[in-house]
């Protein structure tokens, strides 16, 4: 090997904490932005793969009840692949005394086997057995009851039953129980039967021969199987072709998650980039006397310029050594946790070979490319500057410098400390930008956590209620409302109307499903957030107000439009008068709200009810566990068959859960982030030291003691830390702003409201004057350990 | 201590002026110089600290530019060459001692002298290692070889500096100051391999400013304040 390279690995090796300390910058950066790239492409690939080994739907018809010759006569349908009638029943499940968890069942053939959209035994019993239920595995949890636990069961409209679990499942085709809030029950047609349900298929679900993601010809398919239902007789409801095709509910949101996650992993890599920048540029200037001695010896500039880019991709090299392993751990545990939380297997996790192929781009390269600014302004220096060791400007009487001459009672340390601060101002300023986009990065993510949880409470505020009763049938609400007002603790109750209401588009096919609710005009059970136009009137006629969610579903809905939606199989036309927030994900349904007389009017149940929303004295958790419990004993005693009864904890202990899961990930980021910066400060902290080794010895020979030296290199770091959090604090501001825009709109079709989290502001500082600490503690004991005779010998 | 003719000069400066701006203002180092030295010469420059003296021999070596005149050593105006291509010139032509030996610290003592070979591409490696260990038994330091130069004392370290000097096998040696951080035992050793390169046909070029030592060479050049004050060498060219 030639002499030069065996300097590249010498310098590599003659200063080990140098050495691993930029080998840590590069590694964290390398390592949070390969995990999060290989968990990305892990994730995406694995659930495709997942949801396409269910055999998914193309397409699901809702229509009156069916047999199995329907079935048959829909495979026969040009373009049909494969045909199935499913049955979904709403149900609850006792959790606990008076308390239920909502619950969907599904039926399965006896033998379990579906021909679309399988379901995969997991544990126990298969197919399952009669008079007892299969859960859909993530869901188990909700029900608060183990396999082979025995549960209470109701179904819509009929008795409650025991029924024992004999077994868990795998259903990759329902969205995952921390998103959806229900449990998924599965059973045969006996059992359902037993349990008072219909033993009938209520969805025809189909799978197109040809072209599985062309959603023009799969809607073709669709409608040539909805003109065949018409001609039996039936009614079609609705046809949901999802869009894109082949997608998994979750699919969603998933981007947007993977979205900030990847920026926070690039962010990680460019911090490193600024700490490579500073330690290569320390380098140099420690050798600056070198350079000048090869350029003397014959060294042209290109030469000496491949000797600092190979040390610089020598530190990449080094740092791939502990990120690629690393990067495998981070990918597997962050593919896990998302991959439990949507619910999907990790069948075969190897570690993406693109990913890897970018890491080792991104070891090898970031640090090249970052150190290549010092290495061409030191190595274009002149061959006589550079002999003569001549690292920079003579310090000059900064304007810093007469400001601290006006503060006259700062002691001499201190002062010093404060001018050595701004002495470097180059490295200064990365150090302050690792350090200021750490802090940055914190407050932003406490800041969305604190404004996720401010909007879900203004969400859960505006809906006045404190317990909502949903019933199995409608009711003449006047019964109904004294039952509910005869229950102690209860101060008021409005009656409601609900239905399923299907958008027709011009094309004459059937939008996605939107939950209706009727309902008093002049409520007092609700203060709608609007976004847009206005809210319902007691003069109003057909006219409806929409949740924003349903823009993401129909982009170009605007106040005034008129639309069409089908209620019960027949089509009204309403006229959209406003858009209100309310925290619904985009996966879950828009809600559409009409004046309860206009309803009526058009649909008849004038004076009848099936839902009540009742408010409480009491507003926490325990009130509404009570009222919850004393108004189903109160309705079921009065004889009305409930279907679910919710209340506004309940609702908020939902979200809360799913907010948890993401602020979560982004405070592991935030602080992987902040310790890339903190590594900075230390690394700039031991520099700082180590090149002005003979001015300490100077301090140290005319008298500097122990504790002076130490309260310079401690006051200096703790300077710039405290610079580096106010930083971070200016650019929290807008990027909190953008962050908590761009969340709302992803994941609720709504802005977040903005609240800067002063806690986040606070509890950073903290943070930065601990790492400050830490970071200049060690280098400041090494700065006063130091004898006057090594100090001055320092070469 | 003669004017040579300019066909006969290894080194030839013509008007050399070398100005600096400083904070303080313009800072003449040299001012309008000549001096021509023969191949084979053995040349003491002496003169006080400050007096100008490594700036002149910085103009030789290529290491500054001058502000006006020109400065041809071994046939090349050193103005006419770029950066790029003075540093290959100067490790083919010039070999370097400085006064504190200038080794790089985390090169081994071999690996040191090798060095010059390796960035002008001068022979193949194992060629490289044969010069390498010639040239150090030649100083006597065969056993140290392996060592890292902070291992060896300062008159084995300036005599790996002189291997290293003479790797290239480079027609001119320049020295600064070479004895300045020796004790005098060491120094005199040290000039002695001068004076024997000197005999062996090599150009020496030594800053100096002990006038034993001086005394010693062919010829001494006196410089203060940035001009040569003893040597008709000083003369405009003919």
């Amino acid at each position: 090997m030639r002499p030069r390279w065996h300097k590249v690995f010498r310098d590599l090796r003659s200063s080990p904490a140098r050495t691993i300390m930029v080998v840590i910058s590069i590694a964290i950066g390398v390592f949070a932005f390969g995990a999060i790239l290989a968990a990305r492409t892990i994730i995406v690939e694995q659930l495709h793969t997942s949801f396409m080994a269910i055999n998914p739907a193309s397409g699901t018809i809702t229509t009156d009840a069916f047999d199995d010759d329907l079935v048959d006569a829909v495979r026969r349908v040009p373009g049909v692949a494969q045909a199935q009638g499913v049955r979904a029943v709403s149900a609850r499940i006792a959790t606990g005394p008076q308390q239920w968890q909502d619950t969907k069942l599904f039926v399965l053939p006896d033998d379990g086997v579906r021909e679309i959209g399988f379901v995969k035994p997991w544990r126990g019993a298969w197919p399952p057995p009669k008079n007892a239920l299969l859960i859909e595995r993530s869901s188990l949890g909700k029900t608060k009851a183990a396999v082979g636990d025995t549960v209470r069961i109701e179904i819509s409209g009929q008795d409650a039953r025991d029924i024992p679990i004999a077994g868990l499942t795998y259903d990759l085709s329902v969205p995952p129980a921390v998103i959806a809030g229900q449990a998924d029950g599965y059973l045969t047609f006996d059992t359902l039967v037993w349990l008072g349900g219909p033993r009938s298929y209520n969805q025809l679900q189909f799978v197109v021969s040809t072209g599985r993601t062309d959603v023009a010809h799969i809607q073709a398919v669709a409608d040539e199987i909805g003109r065949l239902i018409e001609r039996s007789g039936r009614t079609v409801i609705n046809t949901d072709v999802p869009t894109p095709p082949l997608q998994h509910p979750a699919e969603v949101i998933l981007p947007t998650v993977l979205f900030i996650l990847t920026t926070l992993g690039f962010l990680s890599l460019l911090i490193s980039g600024f700490l490579i920048i500073n330690t290569i540029s320390a380098i140099l200037t420690q050798q600056t006397r070198q350079i000048g001695i090869m350029k003397a010896i014959g060294a042209r500039a290109d030469q000496i310029t491949g000797l600092y880019f190979a040390l610089s991709a020598g530190f990449g090299v080094l740092a791939l050594l502990f990120a690629v392993p690393l990067g495998v751990l981070g990918a597997y545990g962050m593919t896990r946790f998302m991959c439990d939380q949507l619910n999907v297997d990790i069948e075969n996790f190897r570690f993406p070979l693109g990913v890897l192929g970018l890491q080792i781009l991104a070891a090898l390269f970031v640090p090249m490319l970052t150190a290549a600014i010092p290495i061409r302004s030191v190595v274009n220096r002149p061959a006589r500057e550079a002999l003569s060791g001549e690292t920079s400007a003579p310090p000059e009487h900064s304007p810093i410098d007469r400001l601290l001459g006006r503060f006259a009672g700062i002691s001499r340390p201190t002062r010093l400390a404060l001018r050595n601060t701004f002495r470097r101002r180059g490295r200064l300023v990365r150090t302050l930008i690792a350090l200021a986009l750490g802090g940055g990065v914190f407050i932003t993510v406490m800041t969305l956590r604190v404004s996720l949880f401010s909007t879900l409470d203004e969400s859960i505020a505006s809906q006045r209620y404190d317990v909502e009763v949903q019933f199995s049938r409608s009711y003449r609400d006047i019964l109904a409302n004294q039952s509910v007002l005869g229950v102690p603790g209860v101060v008021s109750v409005e009656s409601l109307l609900r239905n399923t209401a299907f958008p027709v588009y011009a094309d004459g096919t059937n939008g996605e499903g939107l939950s209706l609710r009727a309902m008093p005009a002049n409520t007092n059970m609700f203060a709608p957030r609007m976004t847009n136009g206005r809210w319902l009137l007691p003069t109003d006629g057909r006219t409806v107000v929409l949740t924003t969610n349903y823009l993401s579903k129909a982009p170009t809905a605007r106040v005034g439009d008129e639309m069409t939606l089908q209620i019960n199989g027949n089509d009204y036309t309403w006229q959209i008068v406003g858009f209100i927030e309310e925290m619904i994900p985009p996966t879950s349904p828009a809600w559409a709200y009409v004046t309860i007389d206009a309803y009526t009017q058009a649909l008849g149940g004038m004076g009848r009810t099936d839902t009540l929303r009742v408010a409480t004295v009491g507003h926490d958790a325990t009130s509404h566990a009570a009222a919850s419990m004393a108004l189903e004993q109160r309705l079921t005693a009065d004889g009305f068959a409930l279907r679910l009864i919710h209340t506004r904890t309940e609702d908020r202990n939902i979200l809360t859960e799913r907010f948890n899961i993401l602020t979560g990930v982004l405070t592991i980021m935030s602080l992987i982030i902040g310790t890339v910066g903190g590594l900075g400060l230390a690394g700039t902290m031991s520099i700082n030291v180590l090149e002005r080794t003979r001015e300490i010895g100077v301090m140290r020979a005319i008298g500097a003691s122990d504790e002076a030296v130490q309260q310079i290199v401690l006051s200096e770091g703790l300077m710039i830390g405290v610079i580096a959090w106010l930083i971070g604090t200016i650019i929290s501001i807008p990027m909190s702003i953008g962050m908590c825009y761009a969340f709302g709109m992803a994941l609720l079709n709504t802005p977040l409201s903005w609240i800067y989290s002063i806690s986040g502001v606070i509890l950073w500082l903290g943070i930065v004057l601990l790492i400050a600490s830490v970071a200049s503690i060690l280098p400041a004991r090494s700065a006063s350990r130091l004898t006057v005779r090594e100090v001055l010998a320092y070469e | 201590m003669t004017v040579s003719s300019t066909s006969e000069a290894l080194i030839s400066l013509d008007n050399v002026v070398k100005e600096y701006e400083t904070a303080a203002g313009a800072y003449v180092a040299l001012r309008g110089i000549n001096l021509r030295i023969d191949r084979g010469e053995f040349v003491a420059i002496v003169g006080k600290s400050g007096s100008g003296k490594s700036t002149l021999i910085n103009m030789i070596t290529g290491i500054d530019r001058s502000t006006s005149g020109v400065v041809r050593v071994a046939g090349v105006d050193l103005g006419r060459l770029s950066e790029g291509k003075l540093a290959v010139w100067r490790g083919r032509t010039i070999g370097i001692i400085f006064q504190f030996f200038q080794l790089l610290p985390t090169l081994t003592v071999a690996e040191n002298v090798m060095l010059p070979m390796d960035f002008c591409n001068i022979g193949t490696a194992r060629e490289r290692r044969a010069r390498a260990a010639a040239l150090l038994e030649r100083m006597d330091l065969s056993e140290q070889a392996d060592k890292l130069p902070a291992a060896l004392s300062g008159g084995q370290q300036q005599r790996v500096a002189i291997a290293r000097a003479l790797a290239n096998d480079p027609p001119l040696l320049v020295a600064d100051e070479p004895t300045g951080n020796l004790d005098s035992r060491t120094a005199d050793s040290i000039f002695h391999l001068f004076e024997q390169l000197a005999e062996q046909g090599k150009t020496v070029v030594m800053v100096t400013h002990d006038n034993d030592l001086s005394s010693r060479a062919g010829r001494a050049v006196v410089v203060a304040d940035g001009q040569i004050v003893n040597s008709p060498a000083h003369a405009p060219a003919a």
